[in-house]
């Protein structure tokens, strides 16, 4: 679906960085979250219409149980969060998807609230998965506390005391999802009706409001433990301490698969992104504002990964490669040798590029994408499509194998027959439909693996097409042939699309499913990213982001790269 | 039961994976149980009868058309319409295209052949004025025309798609029966839970009270 927000202007453009360089697993699992995010583009959207917010329902007992509504009022709809709040007993507090009791639980509704709304969800949403829902739900989610830091936050308020700053942008959340479901899952809203408000138009706009609005319970809980603890003496958490905090999520394998299932939509993703970089590399010369500007966010960058600590060895490596890179980046620059005057921004790309880490590129792109946003912003409307893939069947075999000769020599110089480019499967297993990967070769339900292997599939595709006649239709080869249909439809459709697919095999032994979930979290615009193993992540959503009653000031869009919550 | 049509979708496709449906047929086809359900026709009946009723080696028969200028002809030999009609779409699509509006496809001996409609009409939607002959053929197998025209007899193309808008706006009314011998269906294609895969699934181990 392309969204109303059309551009008025065409900007030149730098040519587009190749897919080939930019679809593989290790510059993927090195992007950060950007002004296209889509946490970005929501409170943009939010601040220019005014959204308002309030919490006309809060029933919770001393301890912060009960449930709660909260409201976000566009000019012209409702969305209200039905949250209902648990006890939760440690040994029941896992993020797993296998998980069966939480300490929140949240639906999205479109529209008010009912009294027969709130009692409906209130026997449903608790059982997560296993209840059910209706099309006036469009998000069902679920939370467990940061237990150390809520428990001391709450402590502090309620002695009359802000938190240690440093402390909360240590964990940089109170609470942390577990799920955000939506798009008919369950028997929620289908994505049409869920996007019909053209705020909500966007990728998972829904799933982000919701959380937008879980943060907003977070403080809300906390304040109540602390008020019913301290009585008099306690405080409310600080605006510059809230904005510190935003909402972690704890994000596993059930995130890989839908870059591979969704590749058009991958591709819209990645084409704005590239064409940003593209608009701003075309920057002839730099403004004196654009200069500041540009100044202002390296540095703060530097903070910002100077923050970022992690257990991870692989990322922690990594992260100080970075940090010492912008260092010098910066040191460079505080010299004014970084920037050339004629197309300055192309040529720290190609500087980064050649000379910086994959995470330094990266950040580099998402830097001077922010300086420009009459450049960038209306590229947000972009991201989201309805198209679909499709086969042509009139197309003759041929045409079939000049587009794998030209666009698969990633597969087709794969060696399958090496068992370790074959050595994982994913699949769904019967412990709540959890997405896991197991080695093929050892564990039993390689017969039931998801569809991931698609460079494997395009290499088997290639040698039974040397049996057939280039002349022949593919109509004629999928009737006879049915069961390539879904690989060549895909290839059909991607000569199209071409950052829709990931040129790197996701069967092989190296391949660490840790890079899928980065790149899409830094859709989201995830930051903090803590990986906990190559299957999983944490990651904190929202940090650093205005408060409900500070979306209508000047720089309610300047949050990129959190350092401090006192730093808009 | 109130559903949408994602979850349909969703659970369809997993049945037909499960149940060794060809690799995008099972996609196209879960896709076309929705998108019936949505229109208030009986897709998910059509497709558990279809798992009932075929030896799964049979749902990846691969067919030898009969083409001659602008006419085709298949003989499905029983096969049904689930597993066969991405394809014959496909081959559709082809003569169209390549011969125009005068363009036939006969399929012989075709079961669940209402399920085309549910193929057919997502064509119309993208432009292509195909039809069914006849529109609402038995359930056994049946002998069938898809053209290029519609004849008088046609579904009410106008009444489905009002339906489709209501369904997405107020949810999808399935018969439970149904939806629950679909499901059933779909839950072969979750892999036995084992110590070991339990253990080595993200996040295993590590305590999240932290």
């Amino acid at each position: 679906m392309e969204t109303p927000e059309k551009t008025e202007a065409t900007w030149p453009e730098a040519p587009l960085r190749p897919a080939t360089q930019v679809m593989r697993l290790e510059r993927m699992g090195s992007f950060f979250a950007s002004r296209l995010s889509f946490m970005r583009a929501l409170i943009r959207i939010m601040a220019r219409d005014q959204w308002r917010f309030d919490c006309p329902v809060r029933e919770l007992d001393d301890e912060g149980y009960g449930h709660l509504v909260l409201r976000a009022i566009a000019p012209d709809a409702v969305y209200s969060l039905v949250t209902v709040t648990e006890h939760l007993e440690p040994d029941e507090r896992t993020d797993r998807v296998i998980a069966e009791k939480w300490d929140a639980s949240f639906a999205l509704i479109d529209g008010e609230a009912t009294q027969d709304d709130i009692d409906r969800l209130k026997k449903n949403i608790p059982y997560q998965e296993a209840g059910r829902y209706t099309a006036r739900e469009l998000v069902l989610s679920r939370a467990n506390k940061s237990m150390r830091l809520f428990h001391y936050v709450a402590g502090e308020l309620a002695e009359g005391r802000q938190p240690d700053m440093a402390e909360l942008m240590a964990t940089g959340y109170l609470m942390r999802t577990t799920a955000v479901y939506g798009n008919g899952k369950f028997g929620l809203a289908d994505f049409p009706k869920a996007s019909a408000h053209p705020a909500l138009a966007g990728a998972f706009r829904a799933e982000m409001l919701t959380v937008y609005l879980i943060r907003q319970l977070s403080f809300l809980l906390v304040n109540h433990v602390a008020s019913a603890k301290g009585g008099k003496k306690a405080v409310a958490l600080s605006p510059a301490h809230c904005r510190a905090l935003g909402i972690g999520n704890s994000t596993g394998l059930g995130m890989a698969p839908f870059l591979i299932k969704h590749p058009i939509l991958i591709h819209c993703w990645i084409n704005a992104r590239e064409t940003a970089l593209a608009r701003v590399r075309a920057v002839e010369s730099a403004g004196a504002p654009e200069l500041q500007r540009f100044t202002e966010l390296l540095h703060r960058a530097g903070r910002h990964v100077a923050l970022w600590s992690v257990d991870d060895d692989i990322q922690m490596a990594r992260i100080k490669v970075l940090r010492g890179e912008l260092e010098a980046l910066i040191a460079e620059h505080d010299k004014g040798d970084l920037l050339s005057p004629n197309q300055p921004w192309d040529q720290l790309y190609r500087h980064a590029e050649a000379n910086l880490s994959l995470e330094a590129q990266e950040l580099i792109v998402s830097l001077i994408i922010e300086l420009y946003p009459e450049r960038v912003d209306e590229l947000a409307g972009q991201m989201a499509t309805a198209l679909k893939e499709h086969s042509e069947p009139a197309k003759p075999i041929g045409a079939l194998k000049a587009i794998l000769a030209q666009d698969y020599a990633w597969a087709l110089n794969t060696d399958f027959a090496d068992p370790k480019e074959r050595h994982y499967f994913w699949y769904y297993s019967e412990g709540k439909e959890e997405p896991r990967r197991g080695p093929r070769f050892e564990e039993a339900g390689a017969g039931l693996e998801m569809r991931l292997g698609f460079g494997y599939q395009v290499h088997r595709l290639a040698a039974e097409l040397q049996r057939w006649d280039d002349d022949t239709s593919i109509a004629e080869f999928l009737i006879n042939r049915p069961k390539w249909r879904s690989t060549v439809r895909r290839i059909q459709t991607l000569q199209h699309y071409p950052y829709g697919e990931i040129r790197d095999n996701l069967l092989g032994q190296t391949c660490r499913p840790i890079d899928l979930l980065r790149c899409k979290l830094s859709f989201f615009g995830a930051t903090g990213f803590d990986p906990r193993s190559d299957l999983w992540t944490r990651i904190t959503m929202y940090q650093g982001a205005p408060l409900p009653d500070e979306l209508s000031t000047e720089d309610a869009d300047d949050w990129a790269f959190p350092a401090t919550g006192a730093e808009r | 039961m109130k559903t949408s049509f994602d979850e349909i979708k969703r659970m369809s496709f997993r049945a037909l994976d499960a149940g060794r449906a060809p690799a995008g047929v099972d996609e196209d086809s879960a896709i076309a149980t929705a998108w019936l359900e949505a229109s208030g026709l009986p897709g998910l009946k059509w497709l558990g009868d279809a798992l009932d009723a075929s030896d799964p080696k049979a749902r990846h028969v691969g067919l030898s058309p009969r083409l001659e200028g602008a006419n085709g002809a298949v003989d499905a030999a029983g096969a049904s319409a689930v597993f066969l009609g991405p394809g014959l779409i496909d081959l559709m699509t082809y003569l169209a295209d390549t011969h125009g509006p005068q363009s036939k496809l006969a399929v012989e001996r075709l079961s669940h052949a209402g399920f085309l409609l549910g193929f057919i009409g997502q064509a119309r939607e993208a432009g292509h004025q195909f039809a069914l002959s006849p529109p609402d053929p038995d359930a056994g197998a049946s002998d069938v025309l898809i053209t290029c025209s519609a004849g008088p007899d046609q579904p009410d193309w106008e009444q489905l798609k009002a339906n489709r808008h209501r369904a997405c706006q107020e949810g999808i009314e399935t018969d439970e029966v149904a939806f629950q011998k679909v499901y059933t269906y779909s839950r072969a294609i979750l892999v036995p839970e084992t110590e070991a895969s339990r253990l080595s699934g993200a996040g295993a181990g590590l305590t999240d009270n932290d």
